[in-house]
Parts: C-alpha cells; sequence; structure tokens
C-alpha cells in the first residue's frame, strides 16, 4: 500500500491523533476492565454471601421437611426469590424451569463436592451469572444460585459508551491541536522561505532572525552560513569580473589610441589596410567586452535599473540620427504624451542594437515605430532583409548565436551578443522580446517594456 | 598661454599615448604614474586639468581626488572601467567634474577635455551679480558667497549655478543642464548633474536634505527658486 506524499501539517496532525488515540484507547480501556473487575468482584462477594444464607436456610426446610418436590420447590422460591437449583441424593430441583442441573458446568458440581463450595462464571440463553455452589452440610444435598450480572453490564456499556465518546473527542483535539501546533511550528519556516525568496531575487544581504529560540537557532545559522559564502562568493565574481573588465579595458585604451595616432600620419597603402584592421578589431573587442560585462552584471544580478521619465520621442530619434537611420522612417503612437518611465541606457542600447541588426543583416531599418499599449511601451523595428525562419526566431535572441547563413561576408562581425542583451533589457523593465514577419516584408523585431510604478 | 593637463595612469603605453593625443592639440602635459606622484607634482606645477585614472596602485583615485579637492578647484575628469559601476558616482561625490569611460577614442577625450578648459577662457560679463536668498553669484569674479562668506566650489558647481541662477524660476531637465553646463549634446549621464547637484546643496543650503533654493521637479528636473520657498 503507498501514500500519496503529504505535508508536514497533515504528518503532524495524524501523529498528534493517533498519539491521541492511543493515550485516550488504553486509558479507557483501563478504566473500563478495572470498573468493571471491581463491580464484579463486589457482586461476587455479595452473590457468595447471599448465597450462604439461602444455602443455610434451604438446608433448614430440606431437614424439616419431607423430602416432597413441592414443598421443596415452594420454599426454594420463598427463601431466595432467587434462581437455584437444590441437589437432595440424586434428584435436582429447580426454582425456574430454564434453569436444571445440566446448566451447571460439571467441573462445578464437582468442586462443590470435593471443596463443600465453589463458584464460576457462565452464560445461559445469554444472560450472564455467577453460579455459587455449596454443600448443605449434614445432608447430601448441595444448592446452586444463580445470579445474574446483567444489570452491571449494562452499567459497563454506558461506561463503554462515554469512553469510546470521549476517546473520539480526545482524537479530534490531538489532530487540531497538532494543525495548530504545526502551524506555529512551520512559521519559521515561511520566514526561511521568504529570506530564500529575497535572496534568489537578488538581494544578498538578507539574513535570518530568529530571536533567541535555542531550537531555531542552528538553522538560522546555517542558513546564514549559506547565504554569508553565496554572497561572498558573488562579490568575489564581481570583483573578478570588475578586475578582468579593468585589465582589458587598459590595453584596449591604449590600443584604441594607439590607432587613432597612426591615422594621423600618412601612411602607405598597406600600412593603411592594416591600420583598418586593427581599428575594426580593435572595435570589435571593445564592444565584445563591455557586451559581455554587462551582460555578467545582469546574470550575478547586480544592474539596476536607473528608471526617469524619458523623451521617448526624442531619444528614438537621436538614436536613429547617430546609427544613420533617415527620420522619415520613424512612427510615434505615443498621442502626444512623448514620455515614459525607463532605463533611459538600457532603452538607447535596446534601440542601438536593433538599428544595428537590421543594418547588418537586414538591409537597414525600414520603420521604427514607438507606441503605448495598455499603458506599456512597445518598440517595433522593420528591415527589408530575408526576415528569420519561424525555427530561427526564438534562437537568435540565444548568446553567440549566429545564424547558418546570415553572416555577411564583407562586414565585420557582430558580437552575437546584441540580440541576447535585448532580450535582458526588455525583461529587466518587465518586458520582453521577440521577432516576427513585417507584413512589408523582412523581420519586425518587437520590444515591450512594462509600466514602470 | 598654453593649459597644461596633469595624466595620472599607471599604464605607461596609454599615458604616453594620452601625451601624444594631448600635444597634438596644443597642451601641456604633466605624466604621473601613481597617486601619490600626482598629489606631489600638482603642488610643484600649475595645473589647468587632472585626468585621472581610478584604479592606482598606492594612493587609489579616490583618495588623490579627496585630497586635490582639499587645496583646489581645479577641473577633474575620472577615468573608470565602468560606466555602470558605482566608481562614477563615488567620484563625482568625491568632487570630480565629469568622467570618460576606458576604453575611449581619442575624439570623446579631447570633447571631455576642451569644455572643462574652456571655462577658463570663458567670456568674463563685467559686474554681473546675482542674489538668491543669501548666497551671491558673482559672475564676474566666477564665485559665489553665501551670507558675505566665500563658498569653495568647483569650475562645474559653479557653472551650474551660475546656469540655474542666471535663468530664475525656470525647470532645468537633466539632459539641457548636460548640454549647457557639461556640452553634452546628447548620451550624457544624467549622474553627472544629479551630484553636482548634491554637492550644490551641501554648500549653499541650509539645511541640504530640506532644500529651499534649489528644488526638485519630480520628472521633470531642478529649479532655481528666488522666493526662497
Amino acid at each position: 500500500m503507498t501514500f500519496a506524499p503529504r505535508g508536514l501539517r497533515a504528518r503532524s496532525a495524524t501523529a498528534f491523533a493517533l498519539l491521541a488515540l492511543v493515550l485516550s484507547v488504553s486509558l479507557s480501556v483501563t478504566t473500563y476492565q478495572l470498573t468493571r473487575w471491581y463491580l464484579l468482584d463486589k457482586r461476587q462477594d455479595l452473590a457468595v454471601r447471599q448465597a450462604a444464607v439461602n444455602a443455610l436456610v434451604t438446608k433448614g426446610f430440606v431437614a424439616a421437611s419431607d423430602p416432597a418436590d413441592i414443598d421443596v420447590l415452594e420454599s426454594l422460591r420463598s427463601v431466595s426469590n432467587a434462581r437455584a437449583v437444590l441437589r437432595i441424593g440424586d434428584t435436582w430441583y429447580a426454582s425456574v424451569v430454564e434453569l436444571s442441573n445440566s446448566t451447571i458446568p460439571p467441573d462445578l458440581i464437582r468442586s462443590v463436592e470435593t471443596d463443600g463450595a465453589a463458584r464460576q462464571r457462565i452464560q445461559v440463553n445469554g444472560t450472564s451469572y455467577i453460579v455459587v455452589g455449596t454443600q448443605l452440610p449434614g445432608l447430601d444435598a448441595a444448592y446452586f444460585e444463580f445470579v445474574p450480572v446483567d444489570e452491571y453490564q449494562r452499567t459497563l456499556d454506558t461506561l463503554a459508551t462515554v469512553l469510546i465518546a470521549a476517546a473520539s473527542v480526545t482524537t479530534l483535539v490531538g489532530a487540531i491541536a497538532g494543525w495548530l501546533a504545526s502551524r506555529r511550528l512551520m512559521r519559521p519556516l515561511g520566514a526561511v522561505a521568504s529570506a530564500a525568496q529575497a535572496m534568489s531575487a537578488g538581494d544578498l544581504t538578507r539574513r535570518l532572525d530568529v530571536g533567541h529560540d535555542p531550537d531555531l537557532q542552528p538553522v538560522a545559522d546555517s542558513f546564514n552560513d549559506m547565504a554569508e559564502s553565496l554572497e561572498q562568493r558573488i562579490e568575489r565574481e564581481l570583483r573578478f569580473t570588475a578586475d578582468v573588465s579593468h585589465e582589458l579595458r587598459t590595453p584596449l585604451t591604449a590600443m584604441a589610441s594607439a590607432v587613432s595616432l597612426a591615422r594621423r600620419s600618412e601612411l602607405t597603402p598597406r600600412a593603411r589596410f592594416a591600420v583598418d584592421v586593427l581599428d575594426e578589431q580593435v572595435d570589435h573587442l571593445r564592444r565584445l567586452t563591455l557586451e559581455l560585462l554587462e551582460i555578467s552584471r545582469i546574470d550575478a544580478g547586480v544592474s539596476e535599473l536607473r528608471l526617469d521619465d524619458v523623451d521617448i520621442e526624442k531619444v528614438t530619434c537621436q538614436a536613429m540620427v547617430s546609427c544613420n537611420v533617415d527620420l522619415a522612417r520613424f512612427r510615434s503612437l505615443l498621442d502626444g504624451v512623448p514620455t515614459f518611465r525607463i532605463d533611459r541606457t538600457r532603452y538607447e542600447r535596446v534601440l542601438a542594437n536593433l538599428l544595428e541588426n537590421a543594418d547588418r543583416y537586414g538591409g537597414g531599418a525600414t520603420c521604427v515605430e514607438v507606441a503605448r499599449v495598455d499603458g506599456n511601451l512597445v518598440l517595433t523595428v522593420d528591415d527589408a532583409g530575408p526576415g528569420v525562419a519561424p525555427e530561427e526566431r526564438l534562437a537568435i535572441f540565444g548568446r553567440f548565436h549566429r545564424g547558418a547563413d546570415a553572416q555577411p561576408p564583407d562586414r565585420p562581425k557582430g558580437t552575437g551578443l546584441g540580440l541576447a542583451l535585448v532580450d535582458e533589457h526588455a525583461r529587466m523593465h518587465g518586458g520582453s522580446a521577440w521577432v516576427t514577419d513585417s507584413p512589408h516584408g523582412g523581420a519586425r523585431f518587437v520590444v515591450t517594456f512594462a509600466r514602470q510604478p | 598661454m598654453t593649459d597644461t593637463v596633469m595624466v595620472v595612469e599607471d599604464d605607461h603605453s596609454v599615458r604616453a599615448l594620452v601625451r601624444m593625443l594631448l600635444e597634438d592639440e596644443g597642451l601641456g602635459v604633466v605624466e604621473a604614474s601613481t597617486g601619490s606622484q600626482a598629489v606631489e607634482r600638482f603642488g610643484a606645477e600649475p595645473i589647468d586639468l587632472v585626468l585621472l585614472d581610478l584604479r592606482l596602485p598606492g594612493l587609489s583615485g579616490f583618495d588623490v581626488c579627496r585630497q586635490l579637492r582639499r587645496t583646489s578647484e581645479v577641473p577633474i575628469i575620472i577615468v573608470t572601467a565602468q560606466q555602470d559601476s558605482h566608481d562614477v558616482v563615488a567620484g563625482l561625490e568625491m568632487g570630480a567634474d565629469d568622467y570618460v569611460t576606458k576604453p575611449f577614442n581619442d575624439r570623446e577625450l579631447m570633447a571631455r577635455v576642451r569644455v572643462q578648459l574652456r571655462r577658463k577662457h570663458a567670456p568674463i560679463s563685467v559686474g554681473t551679480v546675482i542674489t538668491v536668498g543669501d548666497v551671491e553669484v558673482r559672475v564676474d569674479e566666477g564665485r559665489a558667497l553665501k551670507g558675505g562668506e566665500p563658498v569653495a566650489l568647483t569650475k562645474s558647481e559653479f557653472h551650474l549655478l551660475q546656469h540655474l541662477a542666471q535663468n530664475p524660476n525656470r525647470v532645468w531637465s537633466r539632459d539641457q543642464l548636460l548640454e549647457h553646463v557639461w556640452g553634452y549634446a546628447y548620451n550624457g549621464d544624467g549622474r553627472l548633474v544629479d551630484t553636482h547637484i548634491a554637492r550644490l546643496r551641501a554648500k549653499i543650503e541650509d539645511n541640504p536634505s530640506l532644500p529651499t533654493l534649489i528644488h526638485t521637479v519630480r520628472g521633470l528636473g531642478y529649479r532655481l527658486s528666488t522666493s526662497g520657498t
């Protein structure tokens, strides 16, 4: 038999209920048994004493009268008002019809004959009796009295009902107590969960505080140790990234400056070609370094949005001008409200990357459109290229992805990170980026930026 | 008269190349390869502009910036590895006037250098004194007084204050201030304006956290108020 995995709270409630059940049932059973034993014992003592008295009286009758059946029976009935069986010689007399010598267990009869007196509990027609048997001294006779104990059974039944009810209530209370106790116990777990959540959302300084609870302290300590080492590791990695960046930037600066200086001199065609190649490669390396750093900062979760109310129309036009895109291709559907709350630098990079992408692979941007949809900003850049095959549409936003035949042979390579960064910047704004077909042929890149509070 | 630029940079080839670029523009150059050397040479020679790399062995660029600011309002352009980093803000808070990001190209660098040097040769409008509250902006002397006492302002702080004071009660966006004060046609960094405003407030406001002169207009920019509210 298998169980579906249950929650900690359900298990705790079940455990509490089981414990309550076991305790209350064993207590009830003990109580019941003790009560029963006590009551029956008392009854038995009473029965024995009464039977002894009745035996004596019966003996008087038997000794005084002729052993005529009717008289003996009459006397039996009058003496005891009880259910009795009398043996005189080999003759048996019973005070009521349902009793006879055959209802008395034979070993009881033997015990009475040998020991003079004995008793035993028996069942007759579903009724419990204590049978007390005794020899009548000086006579060849024995007296057996049947004392019913069913009246006690009713008391015991009532007791049993009460005890079962009490056990059920206790079990239920146990389950509720378990549920409540586990809720209290789970509360620190909630704190752990929210701290872990805060950390995975980038707040590496978050720590657990459980007050002075000695039971929770070890958990909090190990959680905080983990957080500490995580924070240190990320800090180390960031410092490493910053150091690498500095180490790379200095030689890049030297190379860029050297190229600028070389261009100021008279150069032979061969030397000019060499300087051009250098220039191109230095520029490529510079952009690769910048974009790698940018993406690694986003990955590390230390990149922050710097929100401002930005004039989208103006910034978009500026970016288009600096990428040599005709401003006639700009369309604004912002309805006279050109400002939008956004990280300006990131918006500029997204736009520059898309324009450059269109220039590189799509024969240049044919239409740049900004619109407000449900309060969010939607930027659309169309190009006049061959478009993007459906199976490539997700992959081109991956890092260092290069389409099979997209690379123009006579142009410097792209960094392979441009669209990946577009996607990351959009995500940081709670938006997204995708590509589809432009209705005018070519590809259409769409980037959304969510409205910021 | 030739302006002299001090280039503080630990990499010798970058230093040599920047020297050549600056000399091509007709500027004099003093080199320093460490922070302490920079502080030493600054005291010994007349320097019109400091080009300061932040990451230096020993005395860091931040320390140099702080030390120079104790005695001088010389324009300081910091050179930083990462635009996105806190280095920029930290350097600006320590009194730098502008920054360039490595790797820079010659056009970017020269544009920044020229803006800072131009201030020195700005035409003087004789006798212009603007009074805002208890602050007196003496445009001709290039200095400001608060309650009659001179306030030590850097060139770009003074330029910003002058610009705001000459056009009082008008809201200026960050972009506009970047263009007028720092010469960024576009793509300037709004943090330049924000840190300079904070520095100005610390020097001329009675309570910089409750400014009565330079107000922030949320979503728009900054405004210098003459009414004192």
